[in-house]
C-alpha cells in the first residue's frame, strides 16, 4: 500500500512553547488510522496542521506525493482531505440537506457558479438524497440543522465531511459526549463511510479505537513514541508507561 | 411545473399590482413617491445582499449608488450637448451598474480581507472618503450644489421621451421587477447558498472547500452593482446628483430600511423601502421630530425584534402551514397588545411634539396641533394627560406583552405536538 500522507519533521510552536516536536508519521491509503494520547499531546494542533488552518513551523506534509505544507485550508480540501472537528461545526440556520449540498458544491465543480440553480440540479440533489441516507437522517432532511439532537448533529457533522467525496477524511473525536447507543451508532456508521476511503481519527474512547482503527498512533508531548496495529500497540512498553501512565496519574 | 407556477404566481400579482398603482394614484405627488419606491426598494435588496444574505455589516454603500449617480448624469448631459454618442434612457441602468460593478470589484477586494467589525469600519472609512470627494473635485461632482441634468434627449422611440413622470415610474418598476427577480434567483445558485454558508460558518465553509473571501468579495461586487444600476434611476428620476447620495446619510437610510423590514427574509427589504419611504414623504409634513421617531423605532426593533417586520411576520408562519384556526386564537391578545402600545405611543408623541413646540420662537397663544386635535401646550392639563397616556400605555404594556408572548408559545408548541404526531 502507498502512503496517501506523509508528516516528514513536522513542528509547531506557538511563542516559546513546541506544541509539536520533529513528528514523522506516514498514513497509508485505505487505512483507518486512529492517533491517541493523554490530553494536551497535540492531537488536535496535529489536526490543524494537517488541514491548514495552522500554518507549520518546520517540516513538510505530503498528500498524495503533493506538498500541502503552505496551503490554505480550501485549496486543501479541494485535494481531497476532509475533516470533521471536535466541537460540532455546521451551518445551524440551513436544513439539513442543505448542509449536506453544500458540502458537495465544491466537488461537484459548481464553485462559486451565479448562473445555475441548485434545487434545479438533479444530480446534486440525489447525491444529497444519497449521503442523507447513509447517515439515516433523511427524515429530517428539511429541519434546520441547529435543531436536531446532538447525536444527530454529530452524523450531519461526518456527512458534511464525507460530502465532498474526500479520499482521505480525518475526524476529531467524534463521538465525545455521546451515550453508549449513540456511540454504537456512530462507530457503525464510521466504519461505513470508511469502508472506500483513508480515516484518520483521534478519540478518547478506547473501546472504538481498537474497534476501528487498522493502526495506531500514540502521541506524546508532541512526539509519536509508537506506531503499530492495535495488538502491538497494547503490548508496547513505552506506550503502557508514558500514555497509560500518565492517563493514570490524572 | 405546478409549484413553480405557483411560486411565480404571487410574483406576477405583486407586480401587477405595483403596474396598476399609477391608475389609482395619479398625482403627480403620488408618481414621485411611487419612482422614488421603486428605486429604494431595488437598493435595499441589493444592500441585504451584502448584509442578511452575506453578513457583512456596510455602511458605506451608498458610494455605488451615488457615484453610478453621477457617472449616469455625465453621461446624460454629454448625450444632451452632443458629444457623447445617443445611448438608449432605457439602457443606463446597465451603465450604473458598470459603474458599480467597477467600484465593487475593487473597493471589496480592499474591504473584504476582513469581516465582521473591521469590514463595518473599513466601509465608513470609504464612505467618508467618498463623501469627501465629491466636495474636493468639484470638477466632477461640483460640490454641494450637485449636477443638474434633462433626461429628455435623443430620439423618441414610440413616443416615449421619459419626460413625463408616469414614463419614469414604468421604467424604474421595469428594473425594479427584473432586478429584484434576479437578485432572488442569486439566492438559489451555488454562490448564494455559499454566501448564506460563509455568513453563518466561515469557518466550516473554508474546511469544504470555498475561499472565504473569494465568497464575500463576489457578494460585495455583486451587491455594488445592483446598488449602480439604482443608482442610475435615482439620477433620472430627479434629473439631479448632489453629494448627499454617496454620503453616511443615505448608507444609514438604506441600513434603516433593509433592518426595519428584516434582513433575514428575502422580502423583508421590501417592506422596509416601501414603508419608510412612504412615512419619509407623509411625515415631513405633519412633523418635525420625524427622524426622531424613526430613531426610536430603529432601536425598539435592534433590541426587541431583530428580525424586523419581516421576522415578525415569519415567525407565524409554522402556525399558518399547520393549522390555521391557531391564528385566531392570537387576535385578541395581540390585538390587546397592539392597542396598549399605542396609548403609549400616542402620549410620547404628544409629549414630543409639544416639546418640540416648546422649542419654537414664534409661539402664538400656545395652541398646538397634534392628530387634528388643538391642544394648549402652555397649560398643565396636556402635558398630564399625555404623561398618564404614556404611563398608563406602558402599564397595560406589562400586562398584555405576556399574553402575547403566551399566546404565540402556546400556539407554537401545538404545532410542535402537531407536527411530531
Amino acid at each position: 500500500m502507498t502512503d496517501i500522507l506523509k508528516l516528514s519533521n513536522v513542528s509547531k510552536s506557538f511563542g516559546p512553547a513546541q506544541i509539536i516536536k520533529n513528528l514523522s508519521l506516514n498514513i497509508k491509503e485505505g487505512e483507518r488510522h486512529a492517533i491517541i494520547g493523554p490530553n494536551g499531546a497535540g492531537k488536535s494542533t496535529l489536526f490543524h496542521l494537517i488541514t491548514g488552518y495552522h500554518k507549520l513551523t518546520a517540516g513538510n506534509i505530503l498528500l498524495d506525493n503533493e506538498d500541502i505544507s503552505s496551503l490554505d485550508t480550501h485549496a486543501i480540501n479541494r485535494k481531497g482531505l476532509a475533516r470533521s472537528f471536535q466541537v460540532t461545526n455546521i451551518f445551524p440556520r440551513m436544513t439539513v440537506a442543505e448542509n449536506i449540498r453544500c458540502g458537495m458544491l465544491w466537488s461537484k465543480n459548481l464553485k462559486y457558479s451565479i448562473f445555475r440553480l441548485v434545487d434545479k440540479d438533479n444530480n446534486l440533489n440525489d447525491s444529497t438524497n444519497n449521503i442523507l441516507e447513509e447517515l439515516s437522517l433523511k427524515h429530517c432532511a428539511h429541519i434546520p440543522a441547529g435543531l436536531l439532537s446532538y447525536a444527530d448533529q454529530r452524523a450531519l457533522e461526518i456527512g458534511i465531511t464525507i460530502a465532498s467525496g474526500a479520499k482521505t477524511i480525518m475526524l476529531d473525536e467524534p463521538t465525545a459526549g455521546m451515550s453508549n447507543t449513540e456511540t454504537a451508532r456512530a462507530v457503525s456508521l464510521i466504519k461505513k463511510i470508511s469502508e472506500k476511503r483513508t480515516l484518520v481519527i483521534v478519540e478518547h474512547d478506547m473501546g472504538v479505537v481498537f474497534d476501528l482503527a487498522d493502526r495506531i498512533s500514540v502521541l506524546v508531548y508532541g512526539e509519536i513514541i509508537c506506531t503499530d496495529t492495535p495488538e502491538k500497540v497494547r503490548k508496547n512498553k513505552a506506550v503502557q508507561e508514558a500514555y497509560l501512565g500518565s492517563e493514570r496519574n490524572k | 411545473m405546478l409549484s413553480s407556477l405557483r411560486s411565480i404566481s404571487s410574483w406576477i400579482v405583486l407586480a401587477a399590482i405595483a403596474a396598476l398603482l399609477p391608475m389609482v394614484f395619479d398625482s403627480y405627488f403620488a408618481l414621485t413617491l411611487l419612482s422614488k419606491m421603486g428605486v429604494l426598494v431595488m437598493f435595499t435588496v441589493a444592500y441585504n445582499m451584502l448584509l442578511g444574505q452575506g453578513g457583512m455589516l456596510s455602511f458605506g454603500h451608498a458610494i455605488y449608488f451615488g457615484f453610478a449617480g453621477y457617472v449616469s448624469v455625465h453621461v446624460l448631459n454629454g448625450i444632451g450637448e452632443e458629444f457623447i454618442p445617443y445611448f438608449p434612457i432605457v439602457l443606463f441602468p446597465i451603465i450604473g451598474a458598470i459603474v458599480g460593478a467597477f467600484l465593487g470589484v475593487i473597493i471589496g477586494y480592499l474591504s473584504t480581507r476582513r469581516a465582521g467589525t473591521a469590514f463595518a469600519m473599513i466601509s465608513l472609512g470609504f464612505c467618508e472618503m467618498a463623501t469627501a470627494l465629491t466636495l474636493i473635485f468639484v470638477i466632477f461632482f461640483n460640490g454641494e450644489d450637485g449636477i443638474q441634468t434633462d433626461r429628455v434627449v435623443g430620439p423618441e422611440p414610440i413616443g416615449i421621451s421619459f419626460g413625463p413622470q408616469i414614463e419614469v415610474y414604468y421604467l424604474i418598476l421595469f428594473w425594479t421587477l427584473l432586478t429584484v427577480a434576479l437578485m432572488f434567483l442569486l439566492t438559489k445558485t451555488p454562490f448564494g447558498r455559499m454566501s448564506n454558508a460563509v455568513r453563518d460558518n466561515p469557518e466550516r465553509a473554508a474546511f469544504i472547500g470555498y475561499n472565504v473571501r473569494h465568497v464575500r468579495w463576489i457578494a460585495f461586487t455583486l451587491s455594488a452593482t445592483f446598488a449602480g444600476a439604482a443608482g442610475s434611476l435615482h439620477a433620472i428620476n430627479y434629473e439631479h446628483i448632489g453629494f448627499e447620495s454617496v454620503s453616511i446619510v443615505q448608507s444609514g437610510q438604506v441600513l434603516f430600511m433593509a433592518f426595519i423590514g428584516g434582513v433575514g427574509h428575502f422580502l423583508g427589504p421590501v417592506i422596509g423601502a416601501i414603508g419608510l419611504t412612504y412615512l419619509d414623504s407623509v411625515l415631513l409634513d405633519i412633523t418635525e421630530a420625524w427622524l426622531l421617531y424613526l430613531g426610536v423605532t430603529f432601536s425598539v426593533i435592534v433590541a426587541f425584534a431583530p428580525g424586523g417586520l419581516a421576522g415578525l411576520i415569519v415567525m407565524h408562519s409554522p402556525i399558518a402551514r399547520t393549522n390555521k384556526s391557531l391564528l385566531l386564537t392570537l387576535i385578541k391578545p395581540y390585538s390587546s397588545a397592539i392597542g396598549s402600545t399605542l396609548i403609549a405611543v400616542i402620549g410620547l408623541i404628544g409629549i414630543i411634539e409639544m416639546l418640540y413646540f416648546k422649542s419654537l420662537i414664534s409661539k402664538g397663544e400656545g395652541e398646538v396641533i397634534i392628530f387634528w386635535t388643538e391642544f394648549n401646550a402652555n397649560g398643565i392639563a396636556s402635558w398630564l394627560m399625555f404623561s398618564v397616556l404614556i404611563l398608563s400605555g406602558i402599564y397595560l404594556c406589562k400586562i398584555t406583552y405576556p399574553q402575547a408572548r403566551e399566546g404565540w408559545d402556546n400556539a407554537i408548541s401545538v404545532v410542535k405536538t402537531e407536527i411530531s404526531s
